[in-house]
């Protein structure tokens, strides 16, 4: 059936999406590349075995803790790592290069914590599938379809209507007719990191369950996530969710036709034929400095 | 109400202002005319708190506001519309207002401020869903005022309103000044089209390469020689 691979493809691109969005919220609000993106969903998803496994909070109200704490950690990378540097109004690759060696900083601290060895989630999930006329949903990909797909709805919902998400969106236009209006860009940026850490919070929680969780998830996952963003367009939010959910369904279908041995190299060629055709991605609108 | 002190700005080395120092009362409409880099801009920079003196002082209603942040000014009633409008092109227009009204906690006030700015610039109603990036030269320039008037300034300043807009439009924004000031608003108007900011303010001053060179009432110094000629010739400066 070739519904099953597009149900968990696209399952897979939901958490690839999440994790785009905060990629690319953080690059429309500053230019930053956040390279520790990865690593904030690592901390999730090995977050969420203690909390799951040690603490046996159920895995659904887990969820949003973890969105919690990783929200704060974001928060926190920039109070204490980004915002001392960004200070001293150095170029912004200085910045860059922070976030790289923070995604190693929280790697190892992971490391310390949880250990080097892969943790498996205790089983959360029954093994029947749900069945919606023909299609099929195993139920490890269930909560990454409605999960996701009510995170980036709400997302959306957030930029759209709330004063605040406008507020964002037109102070990652233009920063200083922003303050213009009486915006703080600091607080606007701490909402983007915070925002990009919970998202980044649940796509570890959703994706723990499916592989298993290890200090070093978030390098290979970040990197795919960092694809996804840049097929969809590099700081686009409908470009984040669109090359998320894309970038899932070619790498399953990589795999099931070619061979899974490729499963990780397709996914680049995928990204450089893109970028040869479409260098801003889908939804890039202008290359950004 | 509004009140410069010898004021000096300095962009790294460059001094870009020296020792400005001007009045606004309240309920007056005060115009700056300069040329092309005289340091208008930068005086309305310096005022917003975009720009920080190097000396001297700003004050607004008597307080001290040369050391306070653009966003904390805003609250105090000091507005900017800024040269080139400025206005968040991926914001519908709508949006671009309620972003302008970003402090204003009631809501009936926010209410208020649209029917307001839709009565004042009626195409702004009919393009509200519209991308800012979609309107013309002219309907930004509204939206840009439309924006500033959002926050519910009780000091208005405007950065080259006229910038690039067909003569009607200029005839527009002139219509658009005045109903402002009867409104109530006190008004720095800062043009280089000094023959229509001299027409519409009360009184103005004259800066050159970031110095005071001249102030006075708008019907002396239009009739002053030397504005008439460095300003109102047909040679007019820069353009
Ligand atoms: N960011 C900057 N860095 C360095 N110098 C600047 C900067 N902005 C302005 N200046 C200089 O300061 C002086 C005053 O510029 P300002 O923009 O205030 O002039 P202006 O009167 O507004 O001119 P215009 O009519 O062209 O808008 C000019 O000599 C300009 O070159
Ligand atoms: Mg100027």
């Amino acid at each position: 059936m070739i519904l099953d691979p597009l149900i968990g493809g696209i399952a897979m691109g939901c958490i690839y999406s999440l994790i785009a969005l905060g990629y690319n919220m953080l690059i429309r609000a500053m230019n930053l590349l956040h390279f520790a993106q990865g690593e904030v969903m690592m901390v999730g998803a090995l977050a969420g075995v203690t909390l799951v496994s040690v603490l046996h909070i159920p895995y659904l109200a887990a969820i949003p803790l973890i969105m919690a704490l990783c929200a704060a950690l974001s928060l926190g990378l920039d109070t204490f790592a980004y915002r001392p540097v960004r200070r001293r109004n150095v170029p912004v690759i200085n910045l860059i290069i922070a976030t790289l060696g923070v995604s190693i900083l929280l790697s190892n601290a992971a490391i310390l914590i949880w250990g080097a060895e892969p943790i498996r989630y205790p089983r959360i999930y029954g093994s029947d599938a749900l069945l919606l006329g023909p299609v099929r949903i195993p139920p490890q990909f269930l909560a990454p379809l409605v999960v996701g797909g009510l995170l980036m709805v709400g997302l959306q919902i957030f930029f759209a209507r709330s004063l605040t998400g406008v507020a964002m969106r037109a102070a990652a236009q233009d920063p200083e007719a922003a303050r213009l209006m009486g915006i703080d860009i600091d607080r606007m940026i701490r909402y983007t990191f915070a925002i990009s850490g919970a998202m980044g919070g649940a796509a570890g929680a959703l994706l723990g369950p499916i592989i298993f969780a290890s200090f070093n998830m978030g390098e290979v996952i970040g990197i795919k996530a960092f694809v996804a963003a840049t097929l969809g367009g590099l700081g686009s939010m409908p470009g984040a969710m669109v090359g998320g959910i894309l970038f899932g369904v070619i790498e399953t279908f990589g795999a099931l036709f070619i061979s899974s041995g490729y499963k990780d190299a397709l996914g680049y060629a995928v990204m450089i034929a893109i970028l040869l055709v479409a260098p801003s991605g889908l939804f890039g609108r202008r290359a950004r400095a | 109400m509004l009140e410069l002190d010898s004021v000096d700005v300095a962009y790294g080395s460059i001094q870009a202002l020296r020792s400005v120092s001007l009045r606004v009362s309240a309920g007056e409409l005060v115009t700056l005319i300069g040329a092309n880099g005289a340091g208008k801009t930068t005086t309305i920079r310096s005022i917003s708190g975009l720009l920080r003196p190097t000396a001297g002082s700003i004050r607004f209603e008597g307080h001290p506001i040369h050391r306070v942040p653009p966003e904390a000014i805003v609250a105090r009633g000091i507005v900017q519309v800024p040269e080139g409008r400025r206005i968040f092109p991926e914001l519908t227009v709508e949006e671009n207002l309620r972003v302008g009204a970003y402090l204003v906690r009631d809501r009936a006030r926010v209410a208020q401020g649209f029917e307001r700015v839709y009565t004042l610039f009626p195409r702004l109603r009919e393009r509200r869903r519209q991308l800012g990036s979609t309107l013309s030269g002219g309907e930004q320039q509204m939206l840009a005022v439309g924006r500033a008037l959002m926050a519910g300034p009780r000091l208005l300043l405007l950065d080259e309103p006229s910038l690039g807009l067909a003569p009607l439009l200029v005839e527009e924004v002139a219509r658009v000044v005045t109903e402002l000031k009867r409104s109530g608003i006190t008004i720095l108007l800062v043009e280089q089209n000094a023959r229509l900011a001299l027409t519409l303010a009360d009184r103005g001053y004259v800066l050159e390469t970031g110095r005071i060179v001249l102030s006075d009432t708008s019907d002396r110094l239009l009739a002053n020689p030397e504005v008439q000629r460095s300003y109102l010739g047909s040679s007019r400066a820069g353009r």
